[in-house]
């Protein structure tokens, strides 16, 4: 979903608001402000994406689809006038691990977006790597990330837990 | 569009004159050239499994057969007899050691228990072939092998004319 029109819907909510000076104050700030925001999952302090590998199934490379859907939301304004460019990287550079500290590297998951607001990818286990680029005085756009695990090769037993993180840059 | 989230954010950096605010999943930072950053946690359960296949086969409860057909051959005459449905195909896939082991004889001829005239090898050290009877070195996990297992019989002895036949069951456990 493409946000282009927050601005001027945040001004409007400002009039409807009881508190409709503060707010208003806030929202000339906004708008002249450059800033970025970056949001991904919802409802948890981080959110988390659970795979679960059915019994006899590890390896055969048959994918594994995580839960929940994610939510990516990124929204971005250099001036009011201006134009830049925004970037957001993702870093999976440091690989999933399980109890014993066997590694299973985050190139083995994948990700598609349900309305193609951000193009399908493969973590490469880097640390900056190209998640999403837009040019525009205003950047506005959000999506829902599914996550896969390649599931092609034979990993030890047991639960492997990591991060990956996202960063959104004004260039 | 979580306007709400946003504006609370965006309106505690302004009051409080700092750069940036955090947010349990999301970030906001204000200034040219700002970067913000988010988390997301991945977590994968594997569990412990043996897959292993004996044979073309992947369907459960179907064997392939080994043929030696002595036809035209002296019996005992020492000459290895090559299995006439050529080598069979195995599969191995674990993410733990694996031991295979094989069932003993039980037929009889140059099949009764104990007979060393049914020689095999395997194309795989990953799958390794055990002796009848008995189990092979474990397999250190993960492994995820496939090849093939080649049978021959050495027809050292002489056997009365007849088909003997038996079947032999071949395992693969983990600890």
């Amino acid at each position: 979903m493409r946000l282009c029109r927050l601005s001027a819907i945040v001004v409007l909510c400002a009039f409807a608001t009881p508190a409709g000076a503060l707010t208003f104050t806030w929202n000339s700030l906004i708008y002249w402000l450059p800033f970025v925001y970056i949001e991904v999952g919802a409802g948890e302090p981080v959110a988390t994406v659970n795979f679960s590998v059915p019994a006899g199934q590890a390896g055969n490379g048959v994918a594994v689809v995580g839960t929940p859907a994610v939510l990516v939301r990124v929204i971005g304004r250099r001036t009011l006038l201006g134009s830049s460019s925004y970037v957001v990287t993702v870093d999976s550079s440091t690989a999933l691990r399980n109890a014993r500290g066997v590694p299973l590297p985050l190139s083995n998951f994948t990700w598609t977006a349900a309305q193609g607001e951000f193009a399908a990818g493969t973590f490469n286990g880097t640390v900056n790597q190209q998640f999403f680029r837009y040019t525009g005085s205003y950047l506005g756009f959000e999506d829902m990330l599914t996550f896969r695990y390649r599931n092609t090769t034979v990993f030890p037993s047991g639960t492997y837990t990591g991060q990956v993180r996202f960063t959104i840059a004004q260039l | 569009m979580n306007l709400r989230k946003l504006a609370l954010a965006s309106l505690l950096t302004a009051g409080a004159g700092i750069p940036a605010v955090s947010m349990a999943d999301s970030d906001l930072a204000f200034g040219a050239s700002a970067t913000a950053t988010v988390d997301l946690n991945f977590s994968i359960v594997i569990p412990q499994f043996v897959y292993f296949q004996v044979g073309a086969s992947a369907v459960p409860g179907v064997s392939d057969s080994v043929l030696f057909n002595l036809a035209g051959v002296e019996s005992g005459s020492g000459t290895n007899v090559a299995d006439s449905n050529g080598p069979v195909d195995v599969v191995l896939r674990s993410n733990a050691q694996v031991t295979i082991s094989a069932e003993a004889l039980a037929g009889s001829g140059p099949l009764a228990a104990g007979s060393t005239e049914i020689l095999v090898s395997a194309s795989n050290a990953s799958i390794p072939v055990p002796a009848f009877g008995a189990s092979a070195a474990p397999v250190a996990g993960p492994v995820n092998a496939t090849g093939t297992w080649t049978f021959a019989y050495d027809n050292f002895n002489v056997y009365t004319a007849n088909n003997y036949t038996d079947t032999v069951t071949y395992t693969a456990a983990t600890p």
